[in-house]
C-alpha cells in the first residue's frame, strides 16, 4: 500500500539560494527526462513521486523547506532507501536547514530526517495498491496483450476464442505475472458507491453468520444442557420454543418444495432411457440435492440464530436501535443548526476575496507555468492562510478528516471529487494552525483539472478553502466558492509555490492509463481462472479496449 | 442456502417453462397481452437470471433477429449445441459465412425432388393404405426423418449403437438419439431433468458414430456427406460437426413442426378440408403422371402447414444475446435501451399474431402471402410458398436476418410430403365402405421434454 511522507523543516538563512539550487537540479532532471536519461531517484525502487520546495516567508511565518514523496511500504524503509541513494542531494538540500549538523554523515542524515515530523491531514491515492512494480508490470502487459491483439488483424471468431488466443500467444513471464496478480485493497475490490448491496453483504456476512451461529449454540446447550449456561446468557424458554417453532416452519417449507421438485422431475423424467442412464441421471441429481442441501445447512442455522436473537432480545435490540437513532438525528440537527449558524454569522462578518484586487507579476507567472504541462503530469503546491478563529479550525479539520475517510470507503473508481487526474495529493495544516498546504500530483493541465475541481468537485472543494482567506466567497460551508471558476483559479494561482524539484517514476503515465492496464491485467487474470468461460459482453467491452473486437 | 433456494427454485421455473410451451393458446394470450401493454418488456428477475426483455411485437422482432452483430445468437447456443462449434451455434463472421455457403453449395440442386421421393417410399413402406387404426403421427413423422437421415444425408443406421437410450441397435437407436438431442435444443440453459446430462451421452455417441461413418464414407456417393466433404476440400472436422449439427437440428425442427402443424389442422375444420382436398388432388395428379401439377397441388398442403405452424410454432420464443449497449426501436415510443450481457427473447408467435403485421392474426389464412428472406434462402425460386419480394416477411418460423434456416424449403417440403401421404390413407374409406372419412385426435400431443412424443390421430 502507498505511503506519503511530508517533511518541513524551517531553513536557518538563505532561501533564495537553496530555491534556486533546487530550481538548478529540478532542470537538470527535466532534462534528463526529455533525453530519457536515468535518474539518481530512481534506484528508489518504491518511490512514485517526489518534491522539493520552499516556502517563502510571510510575516511570522518562516521561510520553510518541504520534502513530499509518495512511496510503497514504510516510511523507514523509504528512508533509508533515500538516504543510501540520494545522500549527496540531501546533504545538499538540507545543509541550510535549522538543526542540521554541519558535514553530517549519511547516519546523521538519515537520523536527522528521521527526526522531523510527519504531517498531513488528508492523504488521497489516486490508484490504490498499485505499487511501482505493479505499474511498470501492467504496463509491460498491456502493451504485449495489445501487441498481440493488433498481430491478429482483424479478430475474428468468438470473443472467447479470440481472448483464449491473445493469452495463449502472450509470453510465458507476463502470463506468470497475471496469474501471480496481487489483489488491491478491499474497498477497491468492494465499492460501496458502485455496489452498495452486495459490498453492504459483503461487510455484513461473517458477522451476521458468527453472531447468528454464537446465539444459536447458546440455545442448543440450553436445550440439552439446561441450566449448563449463567443466568444472564442462558435463553429463556418462549426463546427455545421460538426457535422450535421456526426450524419446525423451516423445514415443512423445505419439504413442501422438496416434495414439488420430487413431483416435476418424476413428470418430466426423459423417456426411453436404458436403466444405467436412468440411475446415473437419478443418482446424479440426488447427489446434487444432498450436497447443495448440506452446503445450506449453515446459513440455515445462522438464520434460525438470528431469528433466536430476534425473540430473545427484540425489545432491547429494537429499543437501543430507537435510542441510538433519536439521540444521532437530535445531536447531529442540533450541531448542524449551531454550526451552520455561527459559521454563516461569522462567514458573513468575514472579509470577501481579494482576486479581483490582485497585482499578477508576468515574470512569476511565465516561470510557474514554464513546469507544467511536461510530459503527462504536473505538480501543484498551493500555500493559503487559514481564517482565524476554532471555528474555522474545527471545520477545517473536520473536513479533511471526512474527505480522508469517505474517500476510501465511499472508494469511487473515477477519483477523488470524480476528477480521475490526481495520482496523490494531501492537504497540510503548518506554522501551527496558520497556514494550509495542498500538494498534488496530477495529470493534465492547471486549467483542466481545477475546471474539474470547480464544477464536480466544487462541494468538496469549497468545504475545504472556504475556511482560508482570499478564496471566493463561499455560502454555509458547501455552497458557491469554487463555483465561481474563474476567480477560484485565480485564487489557485495566487497561491501557488513555484515546484523547485519533482522526480516522477512514470512521467508518461496518466492516472486513466494506469488503471487501464490494472484492469487489462486483473480482467485477464479472472478470464483465465474462469478458463474463458466469460460472458461474451464481458470479453467485448475487454477487446474494444484495444478497439478490436468481432465482427 | 441461496444455492439451494436456487436449484429448487430453477426446478419449478423449468417445469412452468414446458408446461407453457407446450400450451400455445394459453402463450398467444400471454404474448397478446404483452405486446399491447409492454411490448418490450423487461423481467423484473433481472438481478436472479441477468437482465432479460422479452419483445413481442413484429417489428421489434425482426429487428432483433436482423441485427445479427449486435444481438448474437453465438453465446446462446454454445452450451446447447453438444455436436461442437457447428454453423448455426456461429455469428456471423468469415468463418460462418464459409461453412454456410460450403452447406448451400453442397445441397443438390433437385433436393426437393429427391426428399418428396424419399418421404413417399417411407410412407409407403410404413402406413397401410387405409389406415384403419389410429396412427401415432409423431411416430411417423420421426421415422420418415430417419429415412431422410439416411437416404439423403448418407447416414447409415446400421452402426447406431448406443448404452443411452433403451433401443434396438439401428434405426429404433438413431430415431431416440435425435430426439433426445433435440430436447437439449429446444430446452433452457442450464437444462433442467437430466436433460442436459442425456444430451451430452448422446451428443458423445452420436458424434463418434457421424465420424465413424464419414471417415469410411465412399467418395463417389451422391449424398450430403460426399457433397460436403467435396465442398470443404475433405476438411473431415467440418463435414462432421456439419452433418451431425444439421441433422440433429434439422431432424428435431420437422418432427416438431410436423407434429404441432398437424395438430393445429385438425382444429381448423376449413384448413383441414383444404389439405384432405389439396392432398387427394395430388394423389390423382401424380396417378394420372402429371408429376409438376402434383407438386403443386402438394406445395398448397406446405402453404397450408405453414400456416398452421403460425398457430404453434416449433420456437415460440427465441433467444440472443446482446453483446454491447444498444437502442431497441430507436425513434419509436417504445425505444430502449438494451444493456450489454442482456438476454432478449424475441417471441415469433407474438409476431405472428401481430395485427400490424399479419393481417386479422386469429383467422386461419392459408391463402396468406408468406414472405421468405430471399437474400439467405438456400434456393433463389421458392417451391415451398410465395415467391420472394425480398423483404423480411412476416413469419417468423425459420427465425431471421443472417440465421434464417438454411433448410426452409426442404423443412416444408418434408412435412408437405408426409401430410400428402398421412392424409391420403386417413381419407380413403375401409374395405367394404364407400363413405370417405376425416381424420381426427385420438389423442392430443404429449412431450419427451421440449420434443414433441406422439399425436394419435384416427378417421371417422
Amino acid at each position: 500500500m502507498q505511503q506519503d511522507l511530508t517533511l518541513i523543516t524551517p531553513i536557518a538563512g538563505g532561501w533564495e539560494a537553496l530555491a534556486a539550487e533546487l530550481r538548478n537540479r529540478g532542470d537538470q532532471l527535466q532534462a534528463g527526462w526529455d533525453n530519457d536519461a536515468p535518474a539518481a531517484l530512481d534506484a528508489v525502487t518504491q518511490l512514485h513521486f517526489l518534491s522539493l520546495f520552499v516556502i517563502e516567508p510571510q510575516g511570522e511565518n518562516p521561510a520553510l523547506l518541504v520534502l513530499e514523496a509518495s512511496f510503497d511500504g514504510s516510511r523507514d524503509a523509504f528512508l533509508d532507501r533515500l538516504v543510501q541513494t540520494n545522500a549527496a542531494l540531501l546533504q545538499a538540500v538540507y545543509a541550510s536547514c535549522v538543526g542540521y549538523p554541519a558535514g553530517a554523515t549519511d547516519e546523521q542524515l538519515r537520523a536527522y530526517l528521521g527526526k522531523q515530523k510527519h504531517c498531513n491531514q488528508l492523504f488521497f491515492v489516486g490508484c490504490p495498491g498499485l505499487t511501482t512494480g505493479r505499474i511498470a508490470e501492467d504496463r509491460e502487459i498491456a502493451e504485449e496483450v495489445e501487441g498481440v491483439i493488433r498481430a491478429l488483424n482483424p479478430p475474428i471468431g468468438r470473443r472467447a476464442q479470440i481472448v483464449r488466443e491473445v493469452w495463449q500467444r502472450l509470453s510465458r513471464g507476463n502470463r506468470a505475472r497475471v496469474l501471480s496478480t496481487p489483489k488491491r485493497p478491499f474497498w477497491v475490490r468492494q465499492p460501496l458507491l458502485e455496489r452498495p448491496l452486495p459490498t453492504l453483504y459483503w461487510y455484513a456476512k461473517w458477522p451476521l453468520a458468527i453472531g447468528g451461529w454464537l446465539v444459536l449454540a447458546l440455545v442448543l446447550i440450553e436445550y440439552w444442557k439446561p441450566g449448563l449456561l449463567p443466568g444472564w446468557i442462558a435463553p429463556p424458554a418462549p426463546v427455545l420454543e421460538a426457535t422450535w417453532c421456526w426450524t419446525l416452519f423451516f423445514l415443512a417449507c423445505a419439504g413442501v418444495l422438496t416434495f414439488i421438485w420430487a413431483l416435476i422431475w418424476w413428470s418430466e423424467f426423459p423417456s426411453r432411457l436404458s436403466w444405467r442412464m436412468a440411475r446415473d441421471v437419478i443418482f446424479a441429481k440426488l447427489e446434487e440435492y444432498v450436497r447443495t442441501s448440506l452446503l445450506a445447512l449453515p446459513s440455515f442455522g445462522a438464520l434460525l440464530g438470528l431469528l433466536a436473537l430476534a425473540h430473545w432480545q427484540w425489545g432491547l435490540l429494537w429499543k437501543l436501535i430507537l435510542l441510538g437513532l433519536v439521540v444521532l438525528l437530535f445531536g447531529a440537527l442540533v450541531a448542524a443548526i449551531v454550526w451552520y449558524v455561527r459559521l454563516l454569522r461569522i462567514g458573513l462578518r468575514e472579509p470577501g476575496d481579494t482576486v479581483y484586487d490582485l497585482r499578477w507579476d508576468p515574470a512569476r507567472l511565465t516561470q510557474l507555468r514554464e513546469r507544467e504541462d511536461r510530459l503527462a503530469q504536473t505538480h501543484l503546491v498551493s500555500v493559503t492562510s487559514i481564517r482565524p478563529g476554532w471555528l474555522r479550525m474545527a471545520t477545517l479539520r473536520c473536513v479533511l478528516f471526512l474527505i480522508h475517510w469517505l474517500a476510501r470507503i465511499f472508494y469511487n473508481p473515477l477519483g477523488l471529487f470524480s476528477t480521475q487526474s490526481i495520482h496523490f495529493a494531501r492537504w497540510t495544516i503548518i506554522d501551527e494552525g496558520r497556514r494550509l498546504v495542498f500538494i498534488s500530483n496530477y495529470g493534465g493541465s492547471f486549467g483542466g483539472y481545477l475546471g474539474v475541481f470547480a464544477t464536480l468537485g466544487a462541494t468538496g472543494v469549497s468545504a475545504i478553502w472556504n475556511n482560508t482567506e482570499g478564496f471566493p466567497r463561499g455560502f454555509i460551508l458547501l455552497l458557491d466558492g469554487a463555483r465561481d471558476e474563474q476567480r477560484f483559479k485565480a485564487r489557485a494561482r495566487d497561491s501557488q509555490v513555484e515546484t523547485l524539484f519533482w522526480y516522477r517514476r512514470y512521467p508518461r503515465l496518466s492516472v486513466a492509463a494506469i488503471e487501464r492496464n490494472a484492469a487489462i491485467r486483473m480482467e485477464l487474470q479472472r478470464f483465465s481462472r474462469e478458463g474463458f468461460r466469460i460472458a461474451e459482453a464481458e470479453l467485448d467491452v475487454f477487446l474494444r479496449r484495444f478497439a478490436a473486437t468481432t465482427p | 442456502m441461496l444455492a439451494w433456494l436456487k436449484m429448487i427454485g430453477w426446478v419449478i421455473f423449468a417445469g412452468l417453462f414446458f408446461f407453457s410451451m407446450r400450451r400455445p393458446r394459453l402463450l398467444r394470450l400471454g404474448m397478446g397481452f404483452f405486446r399491447r401493454v409492454w411490448p418490450i418488456f423487461r423481467s423484473p428477475f433481472a438481478s436472479f437470471a441477468g437482465a432479460t426483455y422479452l419483445v413481442t411485437r413484429a417489428d421489434d422482432s425482426q429487428e432483433v433477429l436482423r441485427r445479427a452483430h449486435d444481438f448474437l445468437l453465438g453465446p446462446v447456443n454454445e452450451r446447447k449445441i453438444l455436436t461442437g462449434d457447428f454453423v448455426i451455434a456461429l455469428d456471423p463472421e468469415r468463418r460462418y459465412i464459409r461453412e454456410k455457403t460450403n452447406v448451400a453449395r453442397a445441397l443438390p440442386p433437385n433436393r426437393l425432388q429427391e426428399l418428396e421421393h424419399i418421404v413417399d417410399t417411407e410412407a409407403t413402406r410404413l402406413l397401410p393404405d387405409p389406415l384403419d387404426q389410429p396412427v401415432n403421427v409423431t411416430l411417423f413423422a420421426e421415422r420418415v426423418t430417419v429415412a431422410i437421415v439416411r437416404d439423403f444425408w448418407g447416414l447409415s443406421p446400421d452402426g447406431a449403437r448406443s448404452e443411452v437410450v433403451d433401443a434396438t441397435p439401428g434405426l429404433e437407436t438413431m430415431r431416440l438419439w435425435l430426439r433426445k438431442l433435440a430436447i437439449v435444443l429446444g430446452s433452457m440453459e442450464p437444462a433442467p431433468f437430466g436433460i442436459r446430462e442425456t444430451g451430452e451421452q448422446c451428443s458423445e455417441e452420436f458424434l463418434s458414430y457421424v465420424r465413424a461413418e464419414c471417415a469410411v464414407h465412399p467418395p463417389s456417393s451422391q449424398d450430403m456427406i460426399a457433397h460436403l466433404l467435396r465442398t470443404s476440400g475433405n476438411n473431415m472436422d467440418e463435414t462432421v460437426r456439419t452433418i451431425a449439427g444439421i441433422v440433429m437440428t434439422g431432424a428435431a425442427v420437422v418432427t416438431k413442426a410436423f407434429s404441432h402443424a398437424f395438430d393445429q389442422l385438425l382444429r381448423f375444420d376449413d384448413a383441414l378440408d383444404a389439405a384432405i382436398a389439396a392432398a387427394a388432388q395430388e394423389a390423382q395428379l401424380r396417378a394420372a403422371g402429371n408429376i409438376g401439377a402434383a407438386r403443386l397441388a402438394r406445395m398448397r398442403v406446405g402453404h397450408i402447414l405453414v400456416e398452421a405452424l403460425r398457430f404453434n410454432p416449433v420456437f415460440p420464443v427465441l433467444p440472443r444475446y446482446c453483446v454491447r449497449s444498444t437502442t431497441l426501436a430507436r425513434g419509436t415510443p417504445r425505444e430502449t435501451e438494451i444493456p450489454a450481457g442482456a438476454n432478449v427473447i424475441v417471441s415469433p408467435l407474438g409476431a405472428m399474431f401481430d395485427p400490424q403485421a399479419v393481417t386479422d392474426p386469429e383467422r386461419f389464412g392459408f391463402a396468406r402471402n408468406i414472405q421468405l428472406n430471399s437474400r439467405t434462402s438456400t434456393m433463389p425460386d421458392w417451391d415451398y410458398g410465395s415467391r420472394s419480394d425480398g423483404s423480411p416477411g412476416h413469419y417468423v418460423l425459420f427465425g431471421g436476418g443472417e440465421h434464417w434456416c438454411l433448410g426452409d424449403q426442404m423443412a416444408i417440403c418434408e412435412m408437405a410430403s408426409m401430410a400428402v401421404a398421412l392424409l391420403n390413407r386417413l381419407r380413403e374409406p375401409l374395405p367394404g365402405s364407400q363413405q370417405p372419412r376425416r381424420p381426427y385426435r385420438a389423442q392430443g400431443l404429449s412431450y419427451d421434454g421440449s420434443a414433441a412424443e406422439s399425436l394419435l390421430v384416427g378417421a371417422r
